[in-house]
């Protein structure tokens, strides 16, 4: 039973400046923890702190229940996947593999046995005598993730493990992680800044913005309910569309007026918090799905946008459409059998009460349940 | 069939060449083909070739006592300065490894033995190793007339030339850890690695296509010894430091026997000749990666 708390966490380089700032997170048995967030954002440095590489500036680190702010990297009983992978050069698959057992005079035929199991399971047992540099990219990337899991450690620590994978085999090992992970039933953290990643693999998902926790929430809670304008826009693919406008009274309706004069009706049972919104600078945002054809039936009659279609992606089933409308652009997915081309005007209704409304000034998530749904 | 400007454009190659020959041919190549010239040959005092004796030079070394002499004692000073400078090195630019303050100005002094001329630290040193006035006998409280007892005046001057070799295996070293990648040190660390297991698991192997580099310098470099020598000990006492450089020297500038002067020089080139070659042998039979 292993448990990982960081209270407060701070990082900083020059006592001014943040890298990260007052981090508290608790991390349970088995959970499959996903720090996500764009570049810059803290979730690297926090990882390392974790595993040690990195000084803790302020703030408490535990893990079992002990302190481990100056407990020495090699003290911490956890294993770490890197993402340029960290391959010890001199050494083949074997030894690569062996290392941390080896430096723990573990027997030989114990090592030897541990060492062909967990080459079978990821499918590199025919590679054990090669060296790293005559490994493929993706046969690097299960070497790291076996010697990591040659030990039981209390966590396993990830960072951009899949990141330079390309597409086809990141999705392939996606699915591997996420079994390996039910398998070994430990802690695992993982940095990503790919949300697909984030969505898919975690059971925790923590996005960090400028070295701030935004929101700390299970994938669907962060989809369904972002705290925020950040986390709305920076989870989902592609970015949720915002419309800036101001809540009115329209008789005895009320609605969010945007920019380019566009009235959509705010459902009844949010209309009295928006109320209060009157006059006030609101951000709404809207998914691409939640945007339907006109012609479709049960669509929203009365919440309609024009648009004139700047670009169409065909993805298949469906078909992304990037509408512009004078000040807005939004992208919309709607059924591949519409006929409208680039150029052509088109109409979707906007299923409002799926909307997310935004506070002009604080940009929070006016509605946010924080999972008390 | 070519055309006469397309010939000359050949032959614009061979023009570039030219300098790199000329300097080559001057400095390298005329005096080594006539230093093989001279090892056949009896001269005069002004060096030259004066009777054909054939291979007599060599017969004359291969049975002279002085000549065994200062191979052995060559070969022990050699075995001792590369050992000794390498280990320094190795020290030295695995202890700046790491970022501290003051670091440059230990990677300075590490490095400093490299711009010292080895005469000019023989003669420091010959004041440090002074039996009444030097510092070491004070030091340590002892008497020991360090140049002129057989027993320690090769170790002194072994010591002085690692202690001068080691600057630049300090830098060699030096470029060497900095091409080790940082981040196999972190998993290291993660994995549970102690600093020694670090050392020897990682930071060895990894300086291991530099170390044979330098191990070959350094023996060229030892084996061509000079300057301390000459002014510390002058091959004495007796025959114990007569290095088969100092040898030559001697031969062909106070004895003006430059035939024989000239079959040691041949000698000693066979000799690294021949090492380097077993030495290039054994690293491609070594790992590589």
């Amino acid at each position: 039973m292993s448990e990982i708390v960081l209270k407060n966490v701070c990082k900083t380089y020059d006592k001014k400046q943040y890298v990260v700032k007052d981090f508290s997170l608790t991390i349970e048995d088995g959970e499959f923890v996903i720090f996500v967030g764009p570049s810059g954002c803290g979730k690297s440095t926090t990882l390392r702190m974790i595993a040690g590489l990195e000084d803790i500036s302020s703030g408490e680190l535990w893990i079992d229940g002990q302190l481990c702010n100056y407990v020495e990297p090699q003290e911490r009983d956890l294993s770490m996947v890197f993402q340029n992978y960290a391959l010890y050069p001199n050494m083949n698959v074997y030894d690569n593999l062996a290392f941390s057992l080896q430096i723990r005079k573990i027997p030989k035929h114990e090592i030897d046995k541990k060492v062909h199991e967990t080459a079978k399971m990821l499918g590199i047992d025919h590679l054990l005598k090669r060296r790293p540099a005559q490994l493929s990219g993706g046969q690097k990337q299960r070497v790291a993730i076996g010697s990591a899991i040659m030990r039981k450690p209390k966590a396993f620590l990830m960072d951009e493990p899949l990141s330079n994978l390309d597409a086809k085999l990141r999705t392939q090992m996606r699915v591997e992680l996420a079994e390996l992970h039910k398998k070994l039933d430990t802690i695992m953290i993982y940095v990503t800044h790919d949300q697909t990643e984030a969505m898919t693999l975690g059971t925790k998902i923590v996005v960090l913005n400028g070295g701030y926790i935004q929101q700390v929430a299970r994938p669907r809670e962060i989809y369904e309910d972002p705290v925020n304008l950040f986390v709305a826009g920076f989870i989902g693919s592609p970015t949720m569309n915002f419309f800036e406008g101001t809540i009115e009274k329209d008789g005895e309706h009320t609605v969010f007026r945007a920019k380019n004069g566009t009235a959509l009706k705010v459902p009844a049972a949010r209309a009295a918090v928006l109320s209060g919104y009157a006059g006030k600078k609101v951000v709404m945002g809207i998914r691409s799905e939640d945007f339907h054809d006109v012609r479709e039936t049960g669509a929203d009659a009365e919440n309609r946008i024009r648009g004139r279609v700047t670009a169409r992606e065909l993805l298949g089933a469906e078909s992304m459409y990037w509408l512009e409308n004078g000040a807005d652009e939004f992208a919309a997915k709607l059924p591949v059998t519409l006929s409208e081309r680039v150029g052509d005007s088109l109409e979707v209704a906007a299923d409002m009460s799926r909307a997310h409304f935004f506070d002009g000034e604080t940009e929070n998530n006016i509605f946010y349940a924080g999972g008390q749904q | 069939m070519k055309t006469w400007t397309e010939k000359l454009k050949g032959a614009g190659a061979y023009a570039y060449l030219i300098p790199c020959f000329a300097v080559f041919g001057l400095f390298l190549f005329y005096p080594f083909v006539k230093t093989i010239y001279l090892s056949f040959y009896k001269t005069d005092k002004l060096g030259q070739a004066k009777l054909f004796v054939g291979a007599e030079n060599y017969m004359d070394l291969l049975t002279s006592e002085s000549f065994y002499n200062s191979i052995v004692v060559t070969l022990i000073f050699v075995v001792i300065v590369v050992i000794g400078s390498m280990l320094l090195g190795l020290i030295t630019a695995v202890l700046c490894s790491k970022a501290f303050p003051g670091i440059r100005a230990f990677s300075t002094s590490y490095a400093l033995p490299m711009a010292i001329a080895s005469s000019g630290a023989a003669m420091i040193f010959k004041i440090i190793l002074n039996p009444t006035i030097g510092i070491l006998n004070k030091l340590l409280n002892l008497d020991i007339n360090w140049i002129s007892d057989p027993k320690y005046a090769l170790i002194c001057v072994a010591v002085l030339t690692a202690w001068l070799n080691s600057g630049i295996n300090f830098l060699y070293f030096s470029a060497g850890l900095g091409n080790i990648d940082d981040s196999i040190y972190e998993r290291a660390s993660v994995d549970g690695a102690n600093a020694v297991q670090k050392f020897f698991r990682l930071t060895l192997p990894g300086l291991s296509p530099i170390m044979f580099y330098t191990l070959v310098v350094n023996i060229i470099q030892a084996f061509q010894s000079f300057g301390q020598v000459k002014i510390l000990t002058q091959g004495g006492p007796g025959e114990s430091t007569n290095l088969i450089v100092y040898s030559i020297y001697r031969d062909a500038f106070f004895n003006y026997r430059f035939g024989s002067a000239a079959a040691q020089s041949v000698i000693l080139f066979l000799i690294i000749m021949a090492l380097t070659l077993v030495m290039f042998k054994i690293e491609n039979k070594g790992v590589k990666y």
